[in-house]
């Protein structure tokens, strides 16, 4: 039974299962690493959509760079074969390149193949991919016969320029100068130094990676010129991998900097037409164990007048621009001051000019400055003033209740000096008892004592 | 407590306070260090005093004294303690839902009501108002019956 039938086999009691009525039976999706009981209606929940289009387009990113090494199909290095590895979503399998000549050989291979054809058409069938996609996340067959026709056509080139046989396990230094020689007609332009460069490290023999680095990724240092980024390659420098992309020439070295890190130093051929330099850190290579690089944009730094930076000792420029902030500072603060708002309210922005008093406010104010400088007699304030009250029985303006209150005082001090001078108090006698008081006394008398 | 806050004694002393009190509340207290309520009063005026010293002033005014009885009667304070808020020299009123909006009759259940009135004035003083609402609910609010005018 070949690898197909066997697989075709296995899924076929799952395929009963997923006939029963859904809702029932738990069943597990890989895609959401979940057991649930939906059924077919899964599927459609936005979550599963979700996690399914991520790993989807996740997948798809892997798979553009292994396009690039189906129209450039490159020599692989052995010692490199270790790292290259795919896992491949749809088979769930893990395609190494161990034992393969060219870069993602074993991946392409695989994806071309109609087992993965075959997973690939089930799993977005169970998944809900859209099945009119299954040429995304495949190779063709067209695309297969170009591949290893370009394949073919390295292995005769190589074989037919080469000194002796090449196996499959080459000594570096003779792939790299052959490659320089295959690829260097296809050159426009090519900088000597890079040539001097190869033949450098033609005579030393290469070491495998023995440790697998980790570091940061970053920039080290980049080059901007071809004769600076000869002077800085090692003899120890170890080219890794050539590749065209487009008209530009990549070729890789990794060495051992100064300070002791590994380094990876990619030369490339820019726009321009020059080749431009740029070093990194060996950082996390999954990008480089997979074969296919990353192009990043190099940044190119004043050749002439280069100030001193981290890696020479100099200051950092905040540092160095602290003098002349400094001043600035001090005249900025000198600006403040002379425009330093009033000491007893320390806010910056304006009042509400429509609050209750605001012109009485402005008026006092004006007064206390002048009051303080000497200008204005202090407290020369009528004793009679009152303030602005809206009384409790208040008809009227406010005013007017002020009116009203002092016209009311002024009442009342006159009654109270009236009220002073007669001061006697006298009984009350009705008029009645006035008029009788002639006749009959003697009957009014008992009236009056009861009163 | 009284001790605390500045105590006002005389006519010009009070108009001086009045009208230099600029673009702050001016809270001023009428009553009698003796009396139990205003010594509750003082007691949360004085703890509040300084949160509320970037928006507000604090000022006690005794009332037996001679020469505020001017402003006992143009106030109309017949129960104390009584308490007037002044804004930039003018008299702001506070509706409650007592009969007197003209000033907060008793004391403050506690601190935070008493800076919650405040603040309610200083709001409304800053928009124009010349009377705000009372942020207190009704529950809180001293209830007393005010004598008729001309007693």
């Amino acid at each position: 039974m070949t690898k197909l039938q066997k697989a075709k086999a296995s899924m076929r009691p799952l395929a009963k299962k997923k006939g029963e009525s859904g809702g029932e039976s738990f069943e597990f999706c890989e895609v959401c690493n979940l057991n649930h009981d939906q059924g077919r209606r899964h599927r459609y929940f936005p979550k599963h959509s979700r996690t399914l289009a991520n790993t989807l387009s996740r997948f798809q990113n892997k798979l553009s760079e292994l396009q690039f090494f189906i129209r450039n199909p490159s020599f692989l290095r052995s010692e490199h074969a270790a790292l290259n590895r795919i896992w491949c979503v749809f088979c769930a399998l893990d395609i190494s390149e161990i034992g393969d000549y060219f870069v993602c050989g074993n991946a392409i291979r695989h994806l071309a193949s109609e087992l993965h054809f075959w997973n690939l058409k089930r799993y977005l069938w169970k998944h809900g991919g859209g099945i009119d996609r299954v040429d995304l996340f495949r190779v063709s067959e067209a695309d297969l016969l170009k591949w290893e026709k370009g394949c073919e056509a390295l292995k005769n080139v190589a074989s037919s320029s080469s000194e002796g046989p090449i196996g499959p396990v080459l000594g570096p230094s003779k792939d790299i100068q052959f490659k320089h020689e295959l690829n260097s007609n296809k050159m426009d332009s090519f900088n000597n130094h890079s040539i001097s460069s190869f033949s450098s490290n033609v005579s030393h023999p290469v070491l495998p990676l023995q440790i697998y680095t980790n570091e940061n990724y970053g920039v080290c240092h980049p080059n901007d010129n071809g004769s600076a980024t000869a002077a800085h390659v090692d003899k120890d420098s170890i080219p890794l991998s050539l590749g065209l992309r487009g008209n530009v020439y990549i070729l890789i070295f990794r060495f051992v900097n100064k300070s002791g890190v590994e380094c990876k130093r990619v030369d490339f051929k820019g726009k321009r037409g020059h080749v431009e330099t740029v070093v990194y850190n060996i950082g996390t290579d999954y990008r480089e164990s997979n074969g296919a690089l990353q192009m990043l944009t190099p940044i190119a730094l004043p050749s002439e007048g280069s100030p001193a930076n981290v890696h020479t000792g100099g200051l950092p420029p905040w540092l160095d621009m602290c003098d002349e902030r400094e001043k600035s500072l001090l005249n900025f603060g000198a600006h403040m001051n002379n425009h330093a708002p009033l000491a007893h309210k320390g806010k910056s922005k304006k009042l509400n000019p429509k609050r209750v008093g605001a012109a009485w406010a402005e008026k006092r104010r004006i007064e206390l400055e002048m009051e303080k400088t000497g200008e204005i007699v202090k407290d020369s304030v009528d004793a009679n003033w009152l303030p602005n009250f809206g009384r409790v029985w208040q008809a009227g303006t406010r005013k007017e209740s002020r009116k009203e209150f002092e016209r009311e005082n002024k009442k009342m001090f006159k009654d109270v000096l009236h009220s002073e001078a007669s001061s006697m108090l006298q009984p009350y006698i009705s008029k009645r008892m006035r008029m009788g008081s002639s006749s009959k006394v003697e009957a009014a008398e008992p009236f009056i004592e009861q009163q | 407590m009284s001790f605390l806050l500045n105590t006002l004694t005389t006519k010009r002393e009070v108009d001086t306070a009045i009208r230099d009190t600029l673009d702050k509340v001016l809270v001023l207290r009428f009553g009698r260090a003796s009396e139990p309520v205003c010594l509750q009063l003082d007691d949360i005026l004085a703890k509040s005093s300084r949160e509320i010293s970037k928006f507000a002033v604090i000022a006690l005014v005794d009332i037996d004294a001679e020469e505020v009885q001017v402003y006992a009667k143009y106030f109309d304070i017949v129960l104390i303690p009584s308490t007037v808020f002044f804004f930039n020299a003018h008299h702001m009123k506070m509706d409650s839902g007592t009969a007197d909006h003209t000033k907060w009759v008793g004391s403050f259940q506690c601190k935070q009501d008493f800076i919650d009135v405040v603040e309610a004035i200083f709001r409304g003083a800053m928009k124009g108002k010349l009377i705000v609402s009372c942020p207190l609910p009704p529950e809180q609010i001293p209830r007393f019956q005010l004598l008729f005018k001309g007693l």
